[in-house]
């Protein structure tokens, strides 16, 4: 990612100001707008406000306050003038734009027989960068392959650890294959466009070149589609906990589909106390546990510990170890 | 002879003035018409095709005449360049530097930039909204017009030919 590529994301003053300041397109993870509010941004998992002359603070009274007329030109620019043609995203709260970076929104939301229908009268936008780190599972794929096939692997992960990063580059070395592995077909449903980052339906991000990714699709629709008309090998999922996504899986693994999915928490016993998962770990479904490591040791998507389907450790990142 | 010149001359200038200010009121109506039928195409793209709004104002430009295909043309490029201003600093430029020679008069030019300013920033109801109200309220002008059309043409181009002949008793 350039630094002009997120600079002309946003008009007037505003451009101005990025242009000024000292951030890192590489290392730039969010940049937030709200109305009236000082204007923030996210590198290398720290907060900085920004001032009208492009420093980057901790102090707010410095921070640059946004106006509302901002907030609706880089809306203007974020939906290519075109806010009506991303009403099916916006209704889930977000627009993918090019480059597979997430654009999510809050205001007033329209409601229509209990449902929210849109959102209007757009108050705060919040623009996270997508950042595909190649390479990433290369120490993980040896421990998810066993005889030359993909075992059924959880990615266990508290928010912002980079479990949908390491899932994305899992698809990408299982689809494109390795020395030691062919490569398969890989079939994704991506429900909130965060793996393959779509723009119009198509993956800004690399996942591989027997991928089939399915985008704004709801996982156990999407499970079902895949399985019916796509013959994937394997099918990948981010975020799995829903009842509707226990049938889909349960579907899948019957298939004789492999399934590579992740799920929000810090351990395998956490997981173990929420209801839907509790079934699948006890029968052993997963062959796979991978486990990140907590934000708080600030050592953020690093594998903390591997298991395999009975609980026993495979790997186990040394306490202080930091690579 | 160079005063009956001169008094054919006056006349015909006249007359002309009458009769150009008689097409003004025709050409007026005529391209409130073609402003309709741009936003019954906006309408349509929005609708059904989906399309972003730079992409629908070329394709429409394509189908409309001077000088709304090169307003649309042009304003298509600007909105694709991400200058820094927002659409609706972009339209109002636009609309005083392409339209202003046109029949339009202020009052029509700010009607059609309040219908399409909020385009591509509201929800597709909303704009479907705005364009379906906009067209009925310049069909109801329209309406108006036309029925106003024959007399004031006629007026314009006798008055012309009479202030012509005026002119011509009051100097010669």
């Amino acid at each position: 990612m350039e630094r002009e590529d997120v600079i002309r994301l946003f008009p007037g003053t505003i451009r101005e100001i990025l242009q000024q300041a000292a951030w890192d397109a590489d290392a730039l993870q969010e940049i937030r707008l709200r109305t009236g509010k000082p204007l923030i941004l996210w590198q290398d998992g720290e907060e900085y406000f920004v001032s009208s002359q492009g420093i980057l603070t901790r102090h707010r009274e410095m921070a640059y306050l946004v106006k509302q007329e901002e907030i609706r030109t880089t809306m203007e620019y974020l939906g290519q003038y075109s806010l009506y043609a991303y009403e099916e995203e916006l209704r889930q709260g977000f627009l993918t734009i090019q480059g597979g970076h997430r654009v999510g929104v809050t205001g007033k939301t329209i409601i229509e027989e209990h449902q929210v229908k849109g959102v209007r009268q757009i108050s705060c936008i919040n623009i996270r960068f997508s950042h595909e780190v190649k390479g990433c599972a290369d120490a993980v794929l040896p421990y998810v392959l066993q005889d030359k096939e993909v075992c059924h692997t959880l990615i266990i992960s508290p928010p912002r650890c980079g479990k949908t990063t390491l899932l994305r580059d899992l698809i990408r070395q299982i689809s494109d294959g390795t020395d030691q592995f062919p490569g398969c077909t890989v079939g994704v449903v991506d429900e909130r466009s965060e793996i393959g980052g779509s723009y119009q339906g198509i993956p800004q991000n690399d996942v591989g070149i027997r991928t089939d990714l399915l985008d704004c699709c709801p996982k156990s629709e999407g499970m079902m589609m895949l399985l019916r008309s796509m013959s994937p090998s394997v099918i990948a999922v981010d975020e799995i906990g829903n009842y509707e996504d226990i049938d889909a899986i349960e579907m899948t693994l019957n298939s004789g589909c492999k399934l590579l999915a992740t799920v929000h928490g810090s351990s395998i016993e956490e997981i173990q106390k929420k209801p839907l998962l509790e079934r699948l770990i006890k029968e052993h479904v997963f062959q796979r546990y991978i486990v990140l490591q907590n934000k708080k040791q600030q050592i953020a998507g690093k594998i903390s510990q591997i298991y395999d389907g009975r609980g026993t450790c495979l790997y186990q990142r040394e306490r202080g170890y930091a690579e | 002879m160079i005063k009956l010149v001169g008094a054919v001359l006056l006349l015909f200038s006249c007359s002309g003035l009458g009769f150009l200010k008689s097409r003004q009121y025709q050409g007026r109506v005529m391209q409130l018409e073609e402003l309709i039928h741009i936003t019954g195409f906006l309408k349509g793209e929005i609708s059904f095709a989906v399309s972003t709004l730079p992409e629908a104002m070329e394709r429409i430009s394509e189908k409309t005449e001077a000088p709304f295909a090169e307003f649309l043309y042009v304003l298509a490029e600007r909105m694709r360049m991400y200058s820094g201003e927002n659409f609706s600093h972009i339209l109002d430029e636009l609309i005083k530097e392409k339209l202003k020679a046109s029949f339009l008069e202020k009052e029509d030019l700010d009607e059609f930039y309040q219908a399409v300013c909020n385009l591509g920033y509201l929800d597709k109801e909303m704009q479907i909204h705005i364009l379906e109200q906009y067209r009925k309220e310049q069909e109801e002008k329209i309406r108006r017009l036309r029925m106003q059309l024959p007399e004031k043409m006629k007026l314009c181009r006798s008055l012309g030919i009479m202030a012509g002949i005026f002119l011509i008793i009051l100097l010669f």
